[in-house]
């Protein structure tokens, strides 16, 4: 599965990612490994009393060096996994792109024709004061279909179902 | 222990890279060119080029005949 390919009679509406405080949240745990990595690095001076230091110093910056290249490529996967969950709303369909792990990604779509009734939700404090939260579209014959945690719910909604209303009276003068 | 040593680092570095290279594949394959994730990509790389540069020196100046165990 490539890229999400746009067909000719289709123009895209909207791109939602998921809110930068997503990242933020997550990246928290990459902040602190890092905190720790230094703490950690800074207080094997108390170690010298028990083994060598002519040993334990270079042998601390070695695993030092190792632990900042984990928490690099850690940091760069979570950056990744964030610009990779992706909702496209396009004149015809609503694609939903999810990349769950690294090798596990996984891309669904509906005609935004079956979109019946849309549901913006903030459900927390963060979420009302940030301007985020989740939007569960429900449609005809299908499950409720829920993307989370992503910014611009009204216009979202609004398109949506402007998009939803317009595609039925094409499909109904057809 | 040096050989041993060596060889953990070594499979470190191994699948370190490999990591890498699938997530450097992912942006190229799954990003459209305008993500700000294909900017990332290079100092991403040089970063990682760097700090494994600087393990690398790191390593060769433990005293490995010191150690003991």
């Amino acid at each position: 599965m490539k890229r999400v390919q746009i067909q000719d009679n289709e123009h895209i509406l909207l791109i939602l990612h998921r809110h930068w405080f997503v990242l933020a949240r997550e990246l928290a745990a990459i902040v602190f490994m890092l905190a720790v990595g230094v703490i950690a690095f800074f207080l094997r001076n108390s170690l010298y009393t028990f083994i060598n230091p002519s040993f334990t110093g270079p042998l601390a910056a070695f695993l030092f060096s190792l632990y900042i290249l984990l928490i690099l490529v850690l940091a760069f996967a979570m950056w990744i996994n964030y610009r990779l969950d992706v909702w496209i709303i396009t004149s015809r369909r609503i694609i939903d792109v999810e990349q769950r792990g690294l090798f596990n990604r996984e891309v669904s779509e509906f005609l935004i024709s079956r979109v019946q009734d849309i549901t913006a939700e903030t459900p927390n404090i963060i979420t009302t004061l940030l301007d985020f939260g989740n939007l569960t579209i429900q449609t005809a014959g299908h499950q409720n279909f829920t993307i989370r945690e992503v910014p611009n719910l009204e216009e979202a909604k609004k398109l949506i179902l402007e998009y939803s209303h317009k595609a039925r009276r094409e499909e109904m003068q057809k | 222990m040096f050989s041993l040593a060596l060889i953990l680092y070594l499979l470190f570095i191994l699948c370190y890279t490999a990591f890498a290279a699938a997530l450097v594949y992912h942006v190229r394959k799954y990003t459209v060119p305008e993500d700000p994730s294909h900017n990332l990509m290079i100092p991403f790389i040089a970063l990682s080029l760097t700090l494994i540069s600087i393990s690398a020196y790191l390593f060769s100046r433990i005293p490995w005949e010191q150690l003991w165990l």
